[in-house]
């Protein structure tokens, strides 16, 4: 069962804070006019809350746009590689949604299965997802469709989720969670502050708890002396209120606190329609519109399709992997100029038969969470979702 | 925890240089490290990834035989950025090479069988690996027979290869030029690889076929196999999807559920009626 805690909105910027003063890159939704992308932050300050989802996945804390692969200087007729790739800098996200955060799993199946990649793995491993829950969701989100939902833990390694007056539930997911509750203990609370809101206990209140453990009145602190303010506030607090009165953990209701996202379409219906689907007219008429510019796959969190380019400085150079996607018609076609796919609507068919068909078939996965931003991002008004009712039938 | 780099290439020297045809060229690469080269082993129908520092990597075949160790050959055209950068190269400089990669022709299921290979253009040389390993284990095998076809008599690769399996007696090779493509003193056959195939009618009876060739060289041949009783799990061929990593995660080469650099690029026939055309 996941264990859970709170965390006020003021101990959450100090974690963060300390977060970043660790050395760990911490990454999180930094808004630049109509745009919310994922920034390296140092301060909770810097971090938007008020969008459904960022414009851009998170995908680049585990897949950057262009990453070296390869290193090289030439001397003369001899080549030197260099020996050994850059270690991963620990990172947390925080920030991402439930949708972003399942996202990682298709993608560590994408690039763990058969052979391990140690780029996307080294990442992995020392990354620590922070979720967000949602609480609003928009005419694009249709994470239920494809087995997800506002709340979902699958992927996180914490996931908060808005309770009222500033304060979070908080739920550890995974060991990496757990290490990271461990280590800033000070910051999460097993009391419900909820009685002090008013009181301006919620500055600076970092009561300690045993996040993972069933004891609370504030008594364990393992590095209490992180907290901006001690246990004895915090027993104070309840001895002054009581703690009887307010729940714990284990008693919130987190449904009632989640956005409620309309399921648009079965997922089973949708994989069986596919089936069958490959020859129909339908992949000619919902890609009229396409214009093949691959934005959608640019924002999308579960696209995992790369090149690999090489780029020259003089004497030395680096090869690239970069994102790419099988909606380009350059993606397939041969240097001789045969091209397996040679229409929008073949690519158009390839992406959706791929997310939703060849992906699960052979890897057990979904490489679609349902965030939309594929539909908001595209400049002809393609909405995924209704295609994919298109194919479905209305749930 | 550290993970080895699955996209470092070996550091090759070039040792040899042959003019195939046209902007044809076989190199002849060695290991630049020992411990590499005694590590290494592949087997027929297998490719990699080659590539010139500073212009990309480029798919192709191994094009020697496994029976023939220290080495391994390429044989490609000069088309894009890659191939032009590689004919530049001469002997004594380095490329890089990822690999081996990808599926096998089963010869050891073959054993015993005749073998008919079918090769049209610059796919001779996937084929020439297959070829010389049959003809490396002749004993194993019953009747070998080799169509090969190319637009001109120019375009015809590996001609000294071919006037040994000319000359040996035990292979039957018809060449074949499309139609214009001959010389004065051509002495092959002149038509395109399907209708010479249906000509020479090889028997079925206990034969595979191996064909590769052009994608409409392919489908052309492959019902004129069919129409002489070849059923379709006895015709191998290898594809050529565009590729980048080699390995499954680029997702370049995927064609329905399958991977072609993975569960390639070998295929039967009869596996490739169950994919989606996408070739």
């Amino acid at each position: 069962m996941i264990k859970r805690a709170f965390i006020t909105e003021s101990s959450l910027a100090g974690l963060i804070g300390q977060l970043a003063e660790s050395g760990r890159r911490v990454l999180g939704p930094v808004r630049s006019g109509n745009r919310v992308m994922f920034k390296e932050v140092c301060s909770m300050e810097e971090v938007d809350i008020d969008h459904i989802v960022t414009t851009v996945s998170p995908k680049e804390a585990l897949l950057p746009r262009c990453e070296e692969i390869v290193r090289w200087k030439n001397q003369g007729k001899e080549t030197l590689m260099a020996d050994e790739n850059n270690p991963a800098v620990p990172t947390v996200v925080y920030g991402l949604r439930p949708c972003d955060a399942r996202s990682v799993e298709a993608l560590h199946a994408v690039y763990t299965w058969d052979t391990d990649d140690g780029f996307f793995l080294s990442k992995y491993d020392t990354t620590t997802f922070i979720t967000l829950s949602c609480r609003h969701c928009d005419e694009h989100c249709f994470c239920v469709a494809t087995g997800g939902g506002p709340g979902d833990t699958a992927g996180s390694d914490l996931l908060l989720t808005a309770l009222e007056d500033g304060l979070y539930l908080v739920e550890i997911v995974s060991e990496k969670g757990q290490a990271l509750a461990n280590e800033y203990d000070s910051f999460f609370t097993m009391a419900h502050p909820g009685v002090m809101a008013g009181s301006g206990a919620e500055s600076g209140h970092g009561a300690a708890a045993n996040p993972g453990g069933a004891t609370q009145s504030g008594a364990t602190a393992q590095s209490g002396a992180e907290a901006p303010s001690g246990t004895t506030a915090q027993s104070d607090a309840e001895a002054r209120h009581g703690t009887t009165a307010a729940p714990s953990p284990d008693q919130i209701d987190k449904e009632s606190y989640l956005a409620d996202v309309e399921k648009h379409f079965d997922l089973d219906t949708l994989r069986e329609r596919l089936e069958k689907a490959f020859d129909g007219p339908v992949w000619e008429e919902q890609s009229l519109r396409c214009l093949g510019c691959g934005a959608c796959a640019f924002v999308c969190p579960t696209c995992s399709c790369f090149d690999i380019q090489d780029e020259t400085y003089g004497t030395t150079g680096q090869r690239l992997r970069c994102w790419d996607t099988c909606g380009l018609g350059q993606f397939t076609i041969h240097t001789s100029g045969h091209n397996p796919r040679e229409t929008q609507a073949q690519r158009w068919r390839q992406r959706i038969m791929h997310k939703f068909s060849y992906g699960y078939n052979r890897l057990n996965i979904t490489g679609c969470v349902g965030c939309g931003r594929c539909s908001r991002a595209c400049p002809a008004d393609m909405n995924l979702a209704e295609h994919l009712i298109d194919i479905a039938g209305a749930k | 925890m550290s993970y080895p780099n699955i996209y470092r290439p070996y550091l090759m020297r070039i040792d040899q240089i042959t003019e195939e045809a046209p902007d044809v060229r076989t190199l002849r690469l060695g290991f630049t490290r020992d411990e590499d080269r005694e590590h290494f082993s592949f087997k027929a129908g297998q490719f990699g990834e080659y590539s010139i520092f500073g212009e990309g990597e480029s798919t192709f075949c191994i094009a020697s035989s496994p029976t023939r160790e220290g080495y391994i050959e390429c044989t490609f055209r000069k088309m894009g950025r890659v191939t032009s950068a590689l004919s530049m190269r001469e002997v004594g400089d380095t490329i890089g090479f990822r690999g081996p990669y990808g599926s096998i022709f089963p010869i050891e299921e073959w054993y015993g069988k005749n073998l008919l290979f079918i090769a049209g253009g610059i796919a001779l040389p996937p084929m020439r690996c297959v070829i010389w390993n049959t003809l490396d284990l002749r004993d194993r095998f019953e009747d070998i027979t080799i169509i090969y076809g190319a637009r001109t008599v120019a375009d015809l690769v590996y001609k000294h290869e071919l006037k040994e399996w000319d000359e040996r007696p035990d292979v039957n090779l018809i060449t074949t030029v499309d139609p214009g493509g001959e010389t004065e003193d051509w002495t092959g056959k002149t038509g395109f690889v399907p209708t010479v195939l249906e000509e020479a009618a090889p028997s079925s009876q206990n034969t595979v076929a191996i064909v590769c060739g052009p994608p409409i060289m392919i489908k052309f041949t492959f019902p004129v196999l069919e129409k002489l009783g070849f059923g379709p799990d006895s015709i191998f061929t290898t594809l050529e999807n565009r590729m980048k990593c080699g390995i499954g995660k680029c997702g370049r080469c995927n064609v329905g559920e399958i991977f072609v650099c993975k569960d390639g690029p070998v295929f039967t026939y009869a596996k490739m009626k169950e994919l989606p055309p996408e070739f």
